[in-house]
């Protein structure tokens, strides 16, 4: 199975939760390499003064992971799916999360390199006002 | 950062007709299952209870000092559908057959403003036995936001502030459109007043316009069909802030329809009054002031993000803008598509 499959294995159905719900979407980005958010926010044609920071890995999909109060089957499962996806996430070298906008919409995009040297990971969006 | 616990009188607690709800409630009272006298403690979080009414000895900040109780909520468990629940962070009153708060009150300084990092949404541990603890994930795939009353970005002074209004009880289900859109563009306004040297004493909520709504998620949380909320600007001082309420007070006042499509509105195209807010919500606003006074508020419709409210307010023009936040330089008239 390609990495792309693997991960839309992994990500299909699965929302990210911030005031709104969104998909987790895969990529892979043959031949790229991004160092920095500047070269993210280069990759994405994205204006440069966009603000960008940068969030650890599991410390960006820790609300996806925690169980709290209230959690059901449903809620148990999902949290195993995202404890999956970032363990395979973090397979990949030097992954790190991006976080692009100042909000109240703030997309995400969270990136590794792949052994062959090309680019992958996950996107979603978040609200925060 | 110093606040206060405080609470109100019990008086409610034997009354046997019920304060009328922020909508007609559709469905029966849920069977409490709380055991403790109808007196007790509800969450753990309440101060002494014994406090005589709101009086002189209040605290300077408490919201409910200015702005009153407008539902007559109650710490009784019993009191479902007017349930008062008041923190140091805010005040609100839970309704339990709606799932959402029907007002939340709360005091806004500059220094309620900080850097902490936002928290995650938790079902309200306080809540007692016999509610409906709602969770974040109640919200998933209905297509609503998790629309705070009391935003984020005001308690950003510590954590622990932080973590509170993110307990669900804060949250109603809001189209993004209308959350992110002038419902925030008013949250930003207001901490730039809040950082221009000026206090708030802030009161929102949400409301239906018939008895029919719809709900979402397997517990039943009530869409409203707009939101509402109340400002009033004083200028940041120690001391009494009831006493400095005047009928020359800015009053900010707004209701907005709870819609996908007013994303790029700014937020004071939905300017209105507070006697018109009354008569769509069925509630009674500003009981904390002074009749006379509060009378003349109610009628005052502010002129919006342009406002000068000279010395009564100290407000300062800022060149600060936020996403519909602004209204550019017509305002007071809402003409020609409404559109930046």
């Amino acid at each position: 199975m390609s990495l792309l499959s693997e991960l839309r294995a992994a990500t299909k159905g699965l929302l990210f939760l911030s005031e709104s719900d969104a998909p987790l979407k895969p990529f892979v980005w043959k031949g790229v390499v991004i160092s920095s958010g500047e070269a993210l926010l280069a990759h994405l044609e994205k204006d440069a003064a966009t603000p960008v920071q940068e969030v650890e890995l599991t410390k960006f999909f820790a609300p996806m992971v925690t169980p709290q109060d209230g959690d059901d089957d449903e809620a148990r499962a999902d949290q195993a799916r995202f404890q999956a996806l970032v363990a395979r996430l973090a397979t990949l070298s030097d992954t790190r999360a991006f976080r692009l906008g100042a909000g109240p919409e703030i997309l995400v995009y969270v990136v590794g390199k792949t052994p062959e040297g090309d680019t992958a990971g996950v996107s979603t969006m978040l609200t925060e006002t | 950062m110093k606040r206060y616990i405080f609470c109100l009188p019990l008086l409610g607690l034997f009354l046997a007709g019920c304060p009328k709800p922020a909508a007609p409630p559709t469905q029966p009272r849920t069977t409490i299952t709380d055991s403790r006298p109808v007196n007790s403690q509800p969450g753990g979080f309440l101060g002494k209870s014994s406090r005589p009414s709101v009086d002189a000895n209040a605290p300077a900040d408490d919201p409910l000092t200015v702005l009153g109780n407008p539902d007559d909520a109650t710490e009784s468990p019993r009191n479902q559908d007017h349930f008062l629940m008041a923190r140091p962070q805010m005040t609100l009153s839970y309704n339990n057959t709606l799932r959402f708060p029907n007002w939340v009150a709360w005091h806004l300084k500059a220094s309620d403003i900080g850097e902490t990092e936002r928290s995650n949404f938790v079902p309200d541990p306080d809540l007692p036995s016999g509610f409906e603890a709602i969770t974040t994930r109640d919200y998933s795939n209905s297509g609503y936001d998790r629309g705070h009353n009391c935003p984020s970005k005001d308690r950003t002074a510590s954590p622990e502030d932080n973590q509170v209004v993110f307990y669900m009880t804060n949250i109603t289900p809001q189209q993004h459109g209308m959350n992110a859109g002038p419902w925030e563009g008013l949250e930003s306004y207001c901490r730039t007043l809040a950082n221009s040297g000026n206090e708030l004493y802030i009161m929102c909520g949400h409301g239906f316009r018939d008895k029919d709504f719809k709900t979402i998620g397997s517990d039943g949380i009530a869409v409203p069909d707009f939101g509402w909320k109340i400002v009033l600007v004083l200028p940041e001082k120690s001391g009494n802030d009831l006493e400095r309420v005047t009928a020359e007070t800015r009053i900010i006042t707004i209701q907005m329809p709870n819609i996908s499509t007013i994303s790029r509105q700014p937020w004071d195209k939905y300017l209105t009054t507070v006697t018109e807010l009354e008569k769509v919500t069925g509630q009674t606003f500003l009981k904390g002031i002074s009749s006379s006074v509060a009378q003349i508020l109610k009628q005052k419709r502010d002129e919006g993000a342009n406002s000068f409210a000279g010395g009564s307010s100290g407000f300062k023009k800022s060149n600060r803008r936020s996403s519909g936040g602004s209204f550019g330089s017509d305002a007071g008239g809402f003409g020609a598509g409404g559109r930046r």
